[in-house]
């Protein structure tokens, strides 16, 4: 039998701010914040790394929350998809996912949008295929993934470009058009990725 | 919900002090993402948990070409240090990003079928593990180690800790990963081969051939390596090599294939994986 370990106290920074917990030191740094800290944000999918749907960064890293003890989060910064948004103005990364139409029933969509802050910090200009390799440990069941790898490409572009849009067109559909997008005219759809 | 207590030792030599105790299931935390599901579901339930995390085993030393690299290196810290082709390959055939940034190169030898991609390649690499006792720390080469370790009573291997991975990266070598999985990323091995050729001229000298996903563990194909050393890597040599490394196999059923599928995949990727080879000459 295992002996029930006592609760230790852990300190550690979420989206800036200092929590103080008290919790087995093996319990896991997704089930402490949902249940410790209020931030039911991350979801819990999988619990065993498959699914991405509790990603988040630690120290910058991103990492699935379920396969971390909280006693390996002690000091450590964390970031979570309730630090992204400013109030009521959404991060653009956000923006992106919302207006590419990248969320069907949500489950996923914080692990997706924390792995993309991931990509476009050490990687802001990638390509398809390098999103697609970013997002790989994030799993989606209703998109087919198709406006989600729009709405990363369009958010790195966003991102990169300073420039305010001119033409006849939308921003976001030069946005789209910049990123190769296969979904924003293409009214056939189900196109497999490669 | 109950967990198991967590230890954290802070040198080799207490790790493996903690470990020995006896009468005490003892569990080692490396990256945690092959423990840490167990303890959340509060499965195969443990007294304690050793947390490898503070023993500095997370440093890779390269010197000229071997590469000595401390058993709590992460995957991705693994990729970003050695620029080689197949460390790449074997890398990133692994799980997503995020799952890399945790899990390590020592843990990936105990990963269970349809995982240990990198432990294959580390099998063909003839990798040599450093193992910690509290009688001594000795080197023994990947496969022995895996034999020893099928062979050995579970209790003869209690208190042996994997501190180092040893491997050599010569150029002169000729290495091949191929992962065959259901998806390109993140997906478990159906067939993974790992190949490690040297020539002498158009000869092969020596073959080391490593498989995946289709035994208890990663396996050497010895039959299939026979067949190739010495031989041109002509078609024949090449189609019975890759025949022969059936026998040397055990698969097994799971979601990812049936056992039956796995071993007619065994010479068609083993095929591919030396013909690589021989049009890249």
């Amino acid at each position: 039998m295992a002996s029930k370990s006592s609760l230790q106290h852990f300190s550690f920074l979420v989206n800036r701010a200092r929590y103080d917990v008290l919790a087995p030191p093996l319990m896991s740094l997704g089930e402490v914040l949902r249940e410790k800290c209020g931030l039911r944000g991350l979801k819990h999918g999988c619990q065993q790394g498959g699914c991405g749907a509790c990603s988040v960064q630690v120290d910058g890293q991103l990492v699935p929350a379920c396969l971390l003890p909280v006693a390996r989060a002690n000091d450590k910064s964390i970031e979570t998809i309730e630090g992204l948004a400013q109030g009521e103005k959404l991060h653009p990364i956000q923006e992106a996912f919302v207006s590419c139409y990248a969320t069907q029933c949500g489950f996923c969509t914080a692990g997706m949008i924390m792995a993309t802050k991931a990509l476009l910090e050490s990687n802001p200009s990638p390509t398809r295929e390098e999103v697609l390799v970013a997002l790989s440990g994030n799993v989606c069941r209703c998109t087919g993934y198709l406006p989600i790898v729009d709405a990363v490409l369009v958010a790195a572009r966003k991102a990169r470009s300073t420039e305010p849009a001119v033409g006849t067109s939308s921003p976001l559909r030069q946005a789209f058009v910049a990123a190769g997008s296969t979904t924003f005219s293409n009214q056939s759809g189900g196109r497999a990725e490669a | 919900m109950s967990f198991p207590d967590l230890l954290i030792p802070e040198t080799v030599d207490q790790a493996v002090e903690t470990l020995s105790v006896p009468d005490r299931k003892a569990l080692i935390l490396g990256g945690g993402t092959l423990v840490q599901p167990f303890i959340t579901l509060g499965i195969d339930v443990h007294d304690v948990v050793i947390d490898l995390d503070h023993l500095a085993l997370n440093q890779i030393v390269l010197e000229n070409d071997l590469v000595s690299c401390g058993a709590m290196v992460r995957l991705a810290q693994l990729a970003q240090a050695l620029p080689q082709d197949y460390i790449q390959a074997a890398v990133a055939s692994i799980s997503g990003p995020a799952v890399r940034n945790l899990a390590t190169v020592g843990g990936n030898l105990f990963a269970k079928p349809p995982y240990g991609d990198l432990a294959t390649l580390l099998l063909a690499l003839d990798a040599e593990v450093e193992l910690a006792s509290s009688k001594e720390t000795r080197r023994l080469s990947l496969n022995d180690f895996y034999l020893m370790r099928d062979n050995a009573e579970a209790s003869s291997m209690k208190g042996v800790l994997v501190t180092r991975i040893r491997f050599s990266t010569d150029p002169a070598r000729r290495v091949v990963f191929r992962k065959m999985a259901r998806r390109r990323l993140n997906s478990g091995a159906i067939v993974t081969v790992a190949l490690s050729l040297r020539f002498d001229r158009a000869i092969v000298r020596e073959a080391r051939l490593a498989l995946g996903g289709v035994d208890h563990r990663p396996i050497r194909a010895v039959s299939a390596e026979r067949i190739l050393t010495g031989s041109n890597l002509d078609s024949e040599a090449i189609a019975s090599a890759a025949q022969a490394a059936r026998q040397d196999c055990n698969p097994q059923t799971d979601a990812y294939a049936s056992a039956w599928y796995r071993e007619r995949m065994v010479p068609v990727q083993i095929r591919r994986a030396l013909d690589s080879l021989v049009s890249y000459e």
